[in-house]
């Protein structure tokens, strides 16, 4: 949710009554009713015109990035192969286990 | 003001905006209240469930053996009786609304011409009055279109708030919808009445400028601004200008009621 600290409107009334039905009286001389069923015309869609909308403000504020960190040298574990006569042990322990057989395998 | 009616017919006029709390029953107790106090014989009739123009000049509407719902639902009453006159202010009428109107839907479902009730009755009243004022409910019902098509002109009081905008949105649709629809509905909007104004509020300030801006001389220039006394008054069951006659919203309401009049006279001259 992002709010705002700006007062007062914050959608212009030209967005609101310019595409209205109204009664011809009320109507300004540059703004034309739409056409077609009156039914239809009751509830017309608004659309708000790009020098209608609410001006950006000139000092926005760019979301902050966050500094990028080195990288680390990753260490390439050895997959561990199918167990046989032990049961399977839970991935942690699959994990520990190829660890260790990897250190064992290079202290061999 | 005096004399500003002379040769004219009675004149309607509904107060309405399709949102509540905006100020309608407010702006029809204290026009009809200025209007009569200038010298005009003024109608004040309340179409509202809510009842709350009755109950601001002090009536309270549960107490009343008869109301408006007894003149549009039963075929043998009159308006007449139903119309009281309020003592303080000589020249003001009120015909009594009831919390009944709010089945008035039903009740008249199945009555040939229903839209045009008020109007048939108000039709009686010719000769009595230079002016009938209006107070309509704010959802769309068959109250409010039997106000509407009653009225010779239409006054939408409007909040500066925002959603008040949508409230008169709404209701210069269901004007237009019933102008095509019903050849007995012939209002005519009059104006917009700026109320709850608060100058130091940049959003109320905004309303106020957007809509001047858009609708043009429609917007009244007179506005009523947001005051306690004004809320405070119906509890005493009268209206500004006998409440508190030299507060602030005493002198608007009655600025106002001269620019209505002048409007009005105005559009009579143009055969409007």
């Amino acid at each position: 949710m992002r709010g705002s600290r700006r007062s007062g409107l914050h959608k212009p009334i030209t967005a609101i009554f310019t595409k209205a039905v109204m009664p011809e009286e009320v109507r300004p001389g540059n703004v034309t009713m739409p056409s077609g069923d009156v039914v239809a015309e009751v509830q017309p869609k608004v659309s708000v015109k790009a020098h209608d909308r609410p001006k950006a403000r000139s000092r926005q504020r760019q979301p902050k990035r966050p500094a990028e960190r080195p990288v680390r040298p990753q260490v390439q574990l050895p997959l561990l192969g199918p167990l046989e006569d032990e049961a399977r042990p839970s991935g942690l322990g699959r994990a520990i286990r190829a660890f260790v057989d990897w250190v064992r395998g290079r202290q061999g | 003001m005096e004399g500003i009616w002379v040769g004219l017919v009675v004149k309607t006029l509904a107060i309405a905006n399709q949102k509540g709390g905006c100020g309608k029953t407010t702006t029809a107790v204290n026009l009809a209240a200025c209007l009569a106090a200038a010298g005009d014989r003024v109608l004040l009739v309340d179409i509202d469930p809510q009842s709350h123009a009755t109950l601001a000049l002090g009536w309270e509407p549960s107490e009343l053996d008869r109301s408006m719902h007894d003149v549009l639902v039963k075929a043998d009453a009159s308006i007449r009786q139903v119309i009281r006159p309020y003592e303080q202010i000589k020249g003001l009428d009120v015909a009594a609304g009831s919390l009944l109107l709010s089945a008035a839907d039903l009740d008249l479902n199945a009555v040939a011409g229903k839209e045009s009730m008020l109007a048939r009755h108000l039709k009686q009243l010719q000769d009595q009055y230079d002016l009938c004022i209006i107070d309509c409910p704010a959802y769309l019902s068959l109250m409010l279109v039997n106000g509407l098509v009653a009225s010779d002109y239409l006054i939408v009081p409007v909040q500066t708030h925002f959603c008040a905008l949508y409230g008169l949105k709404r209701i210069l649709e269901t004007v237009q919808v019933l102008r095509r629809r019903l050849d007995s509905c012939r209002v005519r909007v009059i104006g917009m009445v700026l109320t709850f104004v608060e100058e130091k509020v940049a959003l109320s300030r905004q309303v106020q400028q957007q809509l001047r801006d858009f609708f043009g001389e429609l917007v009244f220039q007179n506005t009523i601004h947001r005051n306690i006394r004004l809320a405070e008054a119906p509890s005493a069951g009268q209206p500004i200008i006998t409440f508190d006659p030299k507060d602030r919203a005493a002198v608007q309401f009655n600025a106002l009621a001269v620019e209505l009049k002048a409007r009005i006279h105005r559009l009579v001259g143009e055969g409007v």
